[in-house]
């Protein structure tokens, strides 16, 4: 449509001009056909995340913080893209101006924005990784919940560390003795090759046993080089282990035991379920469920108190009516002590009765030192203190400072137990699948920044630099509504 | 429009100083609703935090399309390209709403517990009564 309101004398006609094609160039047609599928891409992945993120049950949607997300990184990366934004369309006004070296210094400074862009990306997702967040299994340490399956699991993984670190100590104590065994092999080898090679005439036999015992030299040679290798590394590794090893220990009695004898002996399932809360803020604590887990903890704390009572009671009674069984609790206790590994035979001065007796006695004894560790760990390991204003657990370190409760993953960073996070599967797909895929525009959009640098970027070049602009305005556009999404909502 | 028009009207808009206040404008947008997202008053209420922060998110995209892509000066194919592309994808949202995002409405107590549970919603508290006499114990002493 042209020029028929200018001209007059069209006997009330209205002249159309025929166009051939879109008054814009080809390219930018096509970029823009290809944007408008692109629009509908990034809108379907970003609608199903609204959905999925406000469909989840309850409001169970982990927040930021849950999953180790910073605000701040993904505010500054927005800032980043939106001055890469600003310097691609500075380029092309250079460009269109015919200044080259002006354009060309905008165009760098974008594919530099676009860079610092992705090594934050790149750090964000390190940080997850190393939290074990992972879109899917087998990496991903995440539950929805902590139920039986979630307490097996924990059990799994710690009973697989503390076994694979209980084997490379052994292999580390067992290793001179295997070392003296094959220097002696090798010693008696050599000898009997001195002598077979000294023999002028060597019958049949005598060859082939000397083909067998080179054979066996050179096999304890690279044994020996293997043994000495692994021993070192095991070396390496053995101060921690020794450190690791009586804490991965205790976390294995004093909770995941623990946890699992609760919620076992209890037929209250709200107890039950609270037990396994308890262990699952214990290993990531969420700060939604503080106040729930400090009620769970007075529970627990008041059941233990009237167990303890009831069985020092029992206890008491049992010692009363059989006095006689005292002797031996004595040297069950003192035996125990000196680590005598296999259990004492019933002593066989007791009666029916007084037998019975002291097996319970000696059960009482186990419970209570249970129940004394439990408390100990609680202690040590966990709050000491609840802090009622902000409803979080203070946790009081070994040397006395004061800090948030970061949980038994964090405070011990080898430590790699499965964590509760209700949708947190659903959270780190949506997350990954969303942040990949931009992160995928923008290395696309790198690359064919990479391809277009080179060129002398003067005006016969500026509809190039332009349609470049118009997708990398695109990929700025899907973060700006990513950012919040993500990072805010 | 006119061809001749068309053909120089590449001169006849953007400029340096209209892209720096854009991007400026840009700028304290996203310090808007990063302030919008980090404030305790607002996320109290959750549904004007997350408001704002679309509100807030939309003019950008606004601000991006119509000056950093040029659309403002565009010819009126720009429509044919992006409005059907935006109205298919929000049907398609729409219709990702009553199986997807309605899916827990109507679950059950029980259904919810093995969809994804947290002391937040289906809480073991709220079954049992807790005794408030005992309400004083610190769960973490003992004698």
């Amino acid at each position: 449509m042209a020029e028929h309101d200018s001209g007059h004398d069209d006997h009330g006609h209205i002249q159309l001009e025929y166009q051939p094609a879109l008054p814009i160039n080809n390219g930018k047609v096509i970029l823009w056909l290809f944007l408008s599928t692109e629009i509908m891409f990034f809108a379907g992945l970003i609608g199903t995340y609204i959905v999925l993120r406000f469909g989840a049950p309850g409001g169970t949607w982990p927040g930021p913080h849950d999953v180790h997300v910073v605000e701040f990184l993904g505010a500054f990366n927005t800032f980043v893209l939106i001055c890469s934004s600003l310097s691609i369309v500075l380029a092309m006004e250079a460009a269109r101006s015919n200044k080259p070296s002006l354009a060309k210094g905008w165009f760098t400074l974008t594919f530099g924005l676009a860079c610092v862009f992705l090594g934050i990306k790149a750090y964000e997702y390190k940080s997850k990784f190393d939290h074990g967040i992972y879109p899917q299994k087998p990496h991903s340490l995440i539950y929805d919940k902590a139920d039986i399956y979630y307490v097996a699991d924990v059990r799994t993984q710690l009973n697989a560390q503390v076994t694979k670190w209980q084997t490379e100590e052994a292999e580390l104590a067992t290793a001179p003795n295997t070392k003296t065994q094959l220097e002696e092999e090798q010693q008696t080898a050599n000898t009997r090759l001195d002598v077979l090679k000294g023999t002028s005439a060597r019958s049949e036999e005598e060859d082939g046993e000397l083909l067998q015992l080179k054979e066996r030299l050179a096999d304890i040679k690279v044994e020996l080089r293997d043994l000495a290798s692994k021993t070192k590394s095991l070396e390496a590794g053995s101060a921690d282990r020794k450190v690791r090893l009586p804490t991965a220990e205790r976390i294995l009695n004093d909770f995941v035991t623990w946890t699992e004898l609760t919620a076992a002996k209890t037929d209250d399932w709200p107890k039950r379920q609270a037990a396994m809360e308890i262990l699952a803020y214990q290993i990531y604590p969420l700060h939604r469920d503080a106040h729930a887990v400090h009620e769970y903890l007075r529970w627990e704390k008041k059941d233990r108190d009237a167990e303890t009572v009831s069985l020092a009671a029992e206890r008491a009674e049992l010692k009363a009516t059989f006095p006689s069984i005292d002797e031996a609790i004595d040297a069950v206790d003192t035996s125990n002590t000196s680590e005598d590994g296999a259990p004492l035979p019933p002593p066989a001065n007791l009666s029916p009765d007084e037998l019975v007796a002291f097996e319970r006695v000696l059960a009482i004894n186990a419970r209570m030192d249970q129940i004394t560790g439990r408390e100990d760990a609680l202690e040590d390991f966990f709050a000491v203190e609840y802090n009622d204003a902000d409803h979080s657990f203070m946790h009081t370190g070994h040397d006395g400072h004061a800090g948030k409760w970061h949980g038994l993953n964090d405070n011990h960073d080898w430590l790699k137990l499965p964590m509760k996070i209700p949708s947190g599967n659903m959270w780190a797909s949506t997350y990954f699948l969303l942040t990949g895929f931009h992160a995928l525009h923008v290395v696309v959009g790198l690359i064919v920044f990479a391809c277009i640098m080179p060129l002398k970027l003067d005006s016969s070049r500026a509809n190039m630099i332009e349609n470049t602009g118009l997708y990398w305005h695109f990929v700025d556009l899907v973060w700006i509504f990513l950012f919040p999404l993500l990072y805010l909502f | 429009m006119s061809h001749d028009k068309d053909a120089n009207s590449d001169h006849d808009h953007g400029g340096l100083g209209k892209y720096l206040a854009v991007g400026a404008a840009l700028a304290v947008l996203t310090a808007i609703s990063f302030a919008a997202g980090s404030s305790q008053t607002i996320m109290s209420t959750p549904q004007l935090g997350w408001t704002i922060m679309i509100a807030v998110s939309c003019a950008k995209a606004m601000l991006v399309m119509l000056v950093f892509m040029h659309l403002i000066w565009e010819a009126n194919w720009k429509y044919v390209l992006t409005v059907p592309a935006s109205i298919m994808s929000l049907f398609l949202m729409l219709m990702l709403v009553p199986d997807i995002g309605l899916r827990t409405r109507n679950y059950s107590e029980e259904r919810l517990l093995r969809a994804a549970d947290g002391p937040d919603s289906q809480s073991p508290l709220e079954q049992v009564a807790v005794d408030d006499d005992d309400a004083q114990v610190d769960p973490m002493k003992h004698d």
